[in-house]
């Protein structure tokens, strides 16, 4: 038996050994890495200083970073309570064939995403320009061929028409997760709570939405990490602008390390994206938790 | 001596020791009175056979002689004319129009200088500036290095690592073939690192166009008072007054905001507030007064609170689709329209400089914002023969008489002196914008090629998009740059 159990833990130690080798080198050394390096002043080049917690204290104190830090929280709002919920919808309509024509709308809510985020930058850049397509259909509306979009003027709404391209983009995403979930749905129990008289409302809570608490968490943690690291359309869009005010974390990380060269200051930005992603992800975990306790209490 | 006759010398002198030599004797360790005690065939023979093997062997040591004199001629003549190669790096790829451009140039170089060789290497623009500072740390940078006349190459000609080129400028009299511009200071202490073709990059220029001018019955105004006061009557005909497009952010201090800060302040006043010397600062009148012109032009507006947001590309479309009056960028948009517009419409557009602005340390309006080309230098560790062979490469890049290359790539260089560049053009634009070139007097600093990137992206060219949306006055912007400068930096810090 001794023998048998030995002879399992090396197969397990070869087979997994490749895997935990290269996530070794290519997540926790660059992580730890990252984490020396937030705490020198290194520029890029030549040997580097340890300056403690100085970049920390710097960043901190830094409105541009909690601006970010606001738009981030923003995007992560539009992931979970816009994308995931709408996708979750959507499958649902589709699922149970509440409209007809379900190919069609599979292919047209599951297209944008697999477009280039480049293309969708520029094609929305234009789209919400303040000479742009928005701008000139609301000017011949109200016929004041002037009319200029107003909404990236102000700090609090510049971030809005990204929001908007987060909601167009990725919901196709969970929508095809949730679709491809719903599927493996027994039709037999289906078939069955309709004949006990289960109307569609208790399907979606009392059938179907038990089962996806996973589907939601893996989502949600799909999406948390996602909206975290997401700079690129934002970059191509308004380029963090006007000003700062729909900058996120990711892109305030780009500008300090490769326009300043900042590399310590920006692994300090990529330490705290860590943590917060962690933390959220955590957080996500133990609600999923408490909800499939909830469905098995009721189950029982 | 020469060398042949020490070739004869050392011949004649063999004959002589043959002669005297007596073989027999030598190969039987006999001395020579001895000689007839051998058999006389004996004797004959070893005759014969020693004479040739001297003969052998003083023809084998004339040649090693010859040959050996063969070489230090070779050799002697080669220090005289030395081949120098040299290496050089160059921030841009092979699909970029610098590339023939400098191919041609290089032919040019090398049939009229074929003892040096330079060998050329090319990176993208960013992976250029990553490897310059790697191969700077290493100590292997190349012997001709592409420079930026401001900050953007600090960390090779901040550091040392680049050859201050002023003896070789006054030396060989090349200030006097060019405009003050290209041999300015390119650090506070006055070293001149690089020197590239003589163009000026003008980052304020005007782009006009006259036929929605003169439809809306205004002229080209001579202030910057009366441009602004056009505002009205440009929006009463439905047009934008004014289109830049400072999405990317650097435009509006890049173009505008540079020359009226050049024109409010002297000079003097320039170079104080950089280092931070006789209590100058950015809270002066100078600085706070640009801004406050700036507010000024969004408050009549001449400038739209949606330029923040407007790419270049969209302003540009603005400008050439008609729906703008005036289009202002720098000099190299000039390219932009040339292909963008129609040739019937190319006759429209003028390239004019900022009007006159009322109250200016610096009347008039002869001057522009700009800043040399990038151009090349060298590598502070050069020794004399090969720093001679980069610095004729330099000059050549310089010279009048190459200046056709430059023209058919479409680089408008200014000398001093009229070198007949306007006669080789026929586009009307290009025409145009090398009598706006060559009509500036003053260029002015451009803020983000003197200043820190840093604190230019963050503190004045966010700050001035906060400026036209309202969200911050002129005092707040310039105390907080202010601020900064004093803080960080690099020109406060090297006073």
């Amino acid at each position: 038996m001794a023998s048998a159990a030995k002879s399992d833990r090396i197969s397990y130690a070869i087979l997994t050994a490749p895997a935990l080798l290269i996530y070794g080198l290519v997540i926790v050394i660059p992580v730890v890495y990252s984490l020396v390096l937030s705490f020198t002043d290194w520029a890029g080049a030549g040997i580097p200083n340890f300056i403690g917690f100085t970049n920390y204290v710097v960043m901190f104190s830094d409105p541009i970073f909690w601006w970010g830090l606001r738009n981030n929280g923003l995007v992560i709002l539009v992931s979970l309570i816009g994308q995931i919920p709408l996708g979750f919808f959507l499958a649902y309509v589709i699922y149970r064939r509440l409209v007809r024509g379900a190919g069609f709308f599979e292919a047209v809510i599951f297209f944008p995403a697999l477009l280039s985020p480049v293309v969708v930058a520029l094609l929305f850049g234009v789209v919400f320009a303040p000479t742009g397509l928005v701008s000139q259909i609301i000017g011949r509306a109200i016929n004041d061929p002037m009319f200029s979009l107003t909404i990236f003027n102000s700090k609090n709404t510049a971030i809005l028409p990204y929001l908007i391209v987060l909601l167009w983009m990725y919901t196709g995403i969970y929508f095809i997760i949730f679709l491809a979930n719903l599927q493996k749905t027994s039709p037999e129990m289906l078939e069955a709570a309709v004949l006990d008289g289960a109307n569609e409302w208790h399907i979606l809570k009392s059938l179907i939405l038990p089962q996806q608490v996973p589907v939601f968490l893996t989502s949600a943690i799909y999406a948390v990490a996602g909206s975290l690291k997401s700079f690129e359309i934002l970059w191509i869009m308004t380029n963090g602008g006007p000003s700062y005010y729909s900058s996120v974390l990711g892109l305030y990380m780009i500008q300090n390390t490769f326009s300043f060269y900042k590399y310590g200051f920006g692994s300090a930005i990529s330490v705290v994206l860590i943590l917060l992603s962690v933390f959220l992800i955590l957080i996500l975990s133990a609600i999923a938790a408490r909800f499939t306790r909830v469905y098995e209490e009721g189950t029982h | 001596m020469g060398i042949g006759a020490a070739v004869l010398l050392d011949a004649a002198e063999h004959r002589t020791k043959f002669m005297n030599w007596d073989p027999a004797a030598s190969r039987y360790g006999l001395v020579s009175g001895r000689r007839n005690r051998l058999p006389r065939g004996i004797t004959r023979r070893l005759e014969r056979r020693n004479l040739m093997n001297c003969t052998m062997n003083s023809l084998a040591r004339s040649a090693s002689s010859l040959l050996l004199a063969t070489a230090i001629s070779l050799a002697t003549t080669a220090i005289a004319h030395a081949d120098v190669t040299l290496t050089a790096m160059f921030p841009f790829t092979k699909v970029d129009p610098d590339y023939a451009r400098l191919q041609e140039t290089y032919e040019r170089f090398h049939a009229a200088n074929p003892d040096i060789t330079i060998n050329f290497d090319y990176l993208d623009h960013d992976a250029y500036h990553n490897k310059m500072q790697a191969l700077a740390i290493s100590g292997n940078l190349p012997d001709i290095l592409t420079l930026w006349p401001g900050k953007r190459t600090g960390y090779l000609t901040g550091r040392g690592y680049a050859k201050d080129l002023r003896d070789l400028i006054k030396r060989d009299g090349v200030d006097k073939l060019l405009r003050p511009v290209s041999t300015q200071a390119q650090a506070a202490t006055g070293e001149v690192y690089e020197i590239g073709v003589p163009f000026v990059n003008f980052t304020n220029v005007v782009y006009v166009n006259r036929r929605l001018l003169n439809e809306v019955k205004l002229d080209y105004p001579k202030t910057l008072g009366e441009m602004i006061g056009q505002s009205k009557a440009i929006r009463a005909a439905g047009y934008r007054p004014a289109v830049f497009g400072d999405q990317s952010s650097w435009v509006l201090q890049s173009c505008l905001l540079s020359v009226m800060v050049g024109r409010m302040g002297t000079p003097e006043w320039f170079a104080n507030v950089l280092k931070g010397a006789d209590g100058a600062a950015f809270t002066d009148a100078p600085f706070v007064g640009a801004l406050k012109k700036i507010r000024e032009m969004v408050d009549a507006g001449f400038i739209d609170p949606s330029e923040p947001s407007t790419t270049r590309e969209q302003a540009l479309s603005a400008f050439v689709s008609g729906r703008s009056v005036y289009f202002i960028g720098g000099i190299w948009e000039v390219v932009n329209l040339t292909s963008a517009l129609p040739p019937e419409m190319k006759a429209d557009v003028e390239i004019r400089s900022l009007p006159e602005i009322e109250g200016a340390a610096l009347a008039n309006s002869d001057s522009s914002s700009g800043q040399p080309s990038t151009g090349f230098g060298m590598s502070a560790k050069l020794d004399d023969e090969k720093s001679e062979a980069a610095w004729k490469w330099i000059k050549f890049n310089l010279d009048p008489s190459n200046k056709d290359i430059d023209v058919k790539y479409g680089m408008l260089p200014i000398y001093a002196q009229d070198v007949g560049v306007g006669d080789m053009l026929s586009d009307p634009l290009a025409k145009k914008s090398y009598a706006f070139s060559s009509s500036i007097v003053h260029v002015l600093p451009v803020l983000d090629d003197r200043l820190d990137a840093e604190g230019v992206m963050q503190v004045v060219n966010a700050g001035l998009q906060e400026l036209v949306l309202g969200s911050v006055t002129p005092e707040e912007l310039a105390a907080k740059y202010e601020a900064w400068v004093a803080a960080n930096d690099s020109n406060r810090k090297t006073k």
